[in-house]
């Protein structure tokens, strides 16, 4: 096994991995930035290492502070979370450089399916259904493609990922141009401004396939997750399983994914994703080198607990586990909580985490990295907290979620949590209608919380009534009198008022 | 004895009235909100937590307050209300804007300006029903009435437009 584990990351997935060398008997070592000097992250390892700057290009991106903390903290093997540095090739072969195990694929892998343009080529050999595309050079030979692809289309940059170089097309006359705003910001996000086209498949469902490959050659699947609802290209609500397929779909998901790792000489564990149209029909969308936001939900339907299986498989153990001994009960669903206001087109909103109250109760989990008196740097993804319930089918885990969502506490930054509770209670995520449109058809009007909104001011009015004599003005509320301070007493609202 | 509290979440500004009714755990109060009138027992937790049962519900509030605000978390979600009216702060903060929307959906109650009138910073301009409450949508710049778009008992949408100023 692994003696000790530098996390090469920072909040809930830091804790999450730390969590999983604990209860395997394996150290692990933090490394935190000037902003992350009093993050949770650096409370649950071993040992914690200052390794530069707020800006992540000044820590968690630098491959050299990070090689240097696990050498003088002794360590043995990198975890890169996801993020950051966990599809970088050019990392994992430093670590292995290094002479320490790097917790993911092998770099060949990662360099292959970071490259869109021969991550197909590789889908395409092991047999993956592929939409239809073009990979081109400039804006004549777009043309030219894109008579034969057929509109709408996507744009999308061979490097890239989250959403960043990529363009809806849906009109021919924007093909120009479109590729020519794609290719510009290709190059300052990647350095590589080769773009392609691919058929753009509207009203599509997200859908992903786990899977777990050893070192000896076996390689399995956990099901799939869908995780269709998205803003800006990123899920914010998944499930496991996904109500929109059956077995001869979803067999035909997992068949395609495990010949696509194993076309690519995959390890450890890896996520290959899909779009499903409205047909029915499934295209290959592109493979993740590392672990996912979402693998809670794939851990509370498969009992297997991912991160722990990834440091055996790096330590060089046989997966132990055959396809047929991966049963999968129940359904579950993760809705990731973001510091942003939903009502102002999820604008970040980083503040200091002034009450923390986190939700109970059975089949409940809930991952972050965050803590009261916490604040959100303003430097890294604005994601919170992850919320993952399981129920014994799909409306008990709605259900679930909802109660847990309701419970949560969570005062300093505006979050993203009235608008779950509201995207969950919609009749179309009740019946399952869940596509990539999903916000745009049912969300797009809301506009903030305010269903409660007297109930809230009757509350605001009677705190105050209850916490400061009645002589006092809002104005004298100074800084310095907090509520924690202020409510020593219950306070009568006057001498003449005691009936 | 009854207090007046003032708030405002984003364009809506109410008042709410409030009068205990007697101490002890829980204490009681009688609220009044435009014109509806609530009984409200309310237990204070712990440091920033109150119970408050009304009309046969029960909801645990988490209250925290700055110098300019409160934010109250209710059933997973956070309600920001500033204090104060909307003339106070729109005098203390940006210039404001000439457009007066409907901040969420509802009934128009009763329109208070005509096109052509001159008006201060604060006037009522449009009363709009919505969550049982009476919103008194304010001008938040002085200026002269160019537009009117909406009549008495019309229904409208969040965002609607209803009156427009050409500013002084």
């Amino acid at each position: 096994m692994l003696r000790r584990v530098l996390i090469a990351n920072r909040g809930e997935i830091a804790v999450r991995i730390a969590r999983a060398c604990r209860e395997l008997g394996v150290e692990s070592v933090a490394v935190y930035s000037d902003a992350d000097r009093a993050a949770l992250h650096t409370q649950v390892t071993d040992q914690a290492v200052h390794i530069g700057a707020a800006a992540a290009a000044e820590s968690y991106l630098r491959i050299d502070a990070l090689l240097e903390a696990a050498a003088q903290t002794g360590c043995d093997s990198v975890h890169p979370g996801y993020g950051f540095l966990a599809e970088n090739a050019a990392f994992a072969r430093a670590v292995d450089q290094a002479g320490l195990v790097f917790i993911g694929p092998p770099a060949e892998a990662i360099e292959i399916m970071g490259d869109k343009l021969r991550a197909r080529d590789v889908a395409a050999s092991a047999g993956v259904p592929l939409s239809p595309s073009a990979s081109i050079r400039g804006a004549d030979e777009a043309l030219a493609a894109a008579e034969t692809i057929g509109t709408p289309l996507l744009v999308k940059a061979a490097a890239g990922g989250g959403g960043k170089g990529m363009r809806i097309v849906r009109d021919r006359d924007q093909l120009p141009s479109a590729i020519e705003s794609a290719m510009s910001e290709a190059r300052s996000a990647f350095g590589d401004d080769r773009v392609y086209l691919e058929r753009y498949v509207e009203g599509a469902r997200h859908i992903e396939v786990q899977v777990l490959a050893d070192q000896h050659g076996n390689v399995i699947h956990l099901g799939e997750r869908e995780c269709s609802i998205q803003r800006r290209h990123q899920k914010i609500i998944e499930e496991s399983p996904s109500s929109a397929i059956d077995d001869a779909q979803r067999r035909t998901l997992t068949d395609a994914s495990i010949a696509l790792a194993r076309e690519v000489g995959y390890s450890n564990a890896g996520t290959v994703e899909f779009l499903l149209d409205g047909n029915g029909d499934v295209f290959f969308l592109e493979m993740n080198t590392r672990l996912q936001v979402e693998h809670p939900i794939t851990e509370w339907v498969t009992g297997i607990d991912l991160v722990q299986a990834q440091l055996r498989i790096a330590a060089g153990e046989p997966l132990g586990l055959q396809q047929q001994d991966v049963a999968r009960r129940g359904h579950a669903i993760e809705c990731r909580i973001y510091a942003e206001d939903a009502a102002n087109q999820f604008a970040p909103s980083p503040a200091l985490i002034e009450r923390l109250r986190v939700p109970q109760g059975p089949w409940v989990r809930f991952d972050s990295g965050i803590r009261e008196g916490f604040t959100i740097p303003l430097d890294y993804d604005p994601m919170l907290a992850k919320l993952s319930v399981w129920g014994a089918d799909r409306e008990a885990a709605r259900r679930r979620m909802v109660e847990a969502l309701r419970q949560l506490v969570l005062l300093g930054p505006t979050s993203t949590v009235g608008f779950l509770i509201d995207a969950l209670e919609t009749k179309a995520f009740e019946s399952g209608d869940t596509t990539t449109a999903f916000i745009d058809l049912h969300l797009s009007e809301w506009r903030g919380d305010d269903r409660e909104l007297p109930l809230a001011a009757i509350a605001a009015a009677i705190f105050e009534a209850t916490t400061r004599p009645t002589a006092a003005a809002p104005s004298t509320a100074s800084a310095a009198s907090t509520p924690w301070q202020a409510l020593g007493s219950w306070r009568p609202l006057s001498a003449s008022n005691g009936k | 004895m009854k207090r007046r509290f003032t708030y405002r979440a984003g364009a809506t500004a109410f008042e709410i009235q409030l009068e205990r009714l007697s101490s002890g755990t829980p204490a009681t109060f009688r609220a009044q909100l435009g014109d509806e009138q609530q009984t409200v027992e309310a237990t204070v937790l712990d440091h920033g937590s109150l119970r408050l049962s009304v009309g046969g519900r029960t909801h645990v509030a988490h209250v925290h307050r700055t110098p300019t605000s409160i934010s109250v978390a209710l059933d997973g979600r956070v309600y920001q209300l500033a204090h104060g009216e909307i003339d106070e702060t729109a005098a203390a903060g940006h210039a404001g804007s000439p457009e007066i929307r409907a901040p969420m959906p509802g009934k128009i109650l009763a329109v208070r300006a005509q096109v052509g009138d001159q008006v201060e910073a604060g006037d009522d301009l449009v009363v709009l029903e919505a969550m049982k409450m009476e919103n008194r949508l304010r001008a938040e710049i002085g200026g002269r009435v160019a537009a009117v778009e909406v009549g008495e008992g019309d229904r409208v949408e969040a965002g609607d437009l209803l009156v427009r100023l050409d500013p002084d």
